[in-house]
């Protein structure tokens, strides 16, 4: 290799990179090898120096990224706490009388679930028992409907 | 002079107001390609306008409604089938009888419907004056 290297070849040979013929060229070659030392230098003023942390700074530093984690997790956790409550409270929430369907409403729907769990032969809670004669049948079909559509 | 304006006004008065009439209005449900199972409506009418007297259905079972609605401008109206052969499409759901006095304005409005199941259902709601399409 004749030629002097560029400034690629140079950086390469810098960084530990370069092939064996650029780096063979750089040892022979006084030039170029002047070259790579002042890239050298160049590079150590580049990088910054390493600055010793005092460890109560350090721990500093630690102990205020560590809660962000916790407010995660907190707010996680919190989260998933609401979520289940809300869950509870609906599941056990009183249902009011004839609302089959648990809508919060009495309506025509109910009727007609409560119509298709009779056709179906489904047992069925006393809680639908709306006419309070005993039993559940189609005059408490009939006592949701007739709700459903009252004038208040 | 004063009497003959007092009688010019209220005859003026008598050829405004309209004659009262008893007419029926068709209450249509249009599910689409969806069977309708449940429904539930609200017509709501002007009762200076229009009384709400009596209600029919199209089958065996009338819909369900509120007698206490009667002589009023506000009624509701629901019915179901757990019949398994339902009909889909603009379907006759109800007649509702009327005295009008005026010019009413229907407003008919959906408050709940189902298809087989109890799944949710938006079917169009309309009115036609009985005898029309």
């Amino acid at each position: 290799m004749d030629e002097h290297l560029d400034l690629l070849a140079l950086d390469a040979v810098r960084a530990g990179d370069a092939t064996p013929d650029q780096r063979a060229h750089a040892e022979q070659c006084a030039e170029c090898r002047a070259s790579v030392d002042r890239f050298r230098g160049l590079a150590a003023t580049l990088t910054p120096a390493t600055v010793d942390v005092p460890p109560f700074v350090d721990a500093r530093i630690r102990a205020i990224a560590r809660p962000t984690r916790r407010r995660w997790f907190a707010a996680a956790a919190a989260l998933l706490i609401g979520l289940g409550a809300t869950w509870f409270a609906l599941e056990r929430r009183p249902v009011a009388p004839g609302d089959v369907d648990r809508s919060g409403r009495v309506d025509i729907v109910d009727a007609y679930a409560l119509a298709v769990r009779l056709r179906s032969g489904q047992q069925l809670e006393p809680l639908y028992d709306l006419n309070g004669d005993g039993k559940v049948d189609e005059r408490d079909v009939d006592e949701i409907a007739r709700r459903s559509v009252a004038i208040r | 002079m004063i009497r003959a304006l007092m009688v010019l006004a209220a005859l003026g008065l008598v050829a405004k107001q309209e004659p009262v009439r008893f007419v029926a209005m068709d209450v249509y449900a249009d599910s689409g390609a969806q069977p309708l199972a449940a429904w539930q409506i609200e017509l709501q009418v002007d009762p200076a306008q229009a009384k709400i007297v009596g209600v029919e259905g199209p089958g065996e079972k009338p819909p369900y409604y509120d007698p206490a609605a009667l002589m009023g401008g506000r009624i509701i109206l629901a019915n179901f089938s757990t019949d398994p052969k339902l009909p889909s499409g603009r379907v006759l759901v109800a007649r509702v009888h009327l005295q009008e006095s005026g010019r009413p304005d229907y407003a008919p409005k959906l408050m709940i419907a189902a298809a087989p199941g109890g799944a949710h259902l938006e079917p169009k709601i309309d009115l036609v004056r009985s005898g029309g399409k």
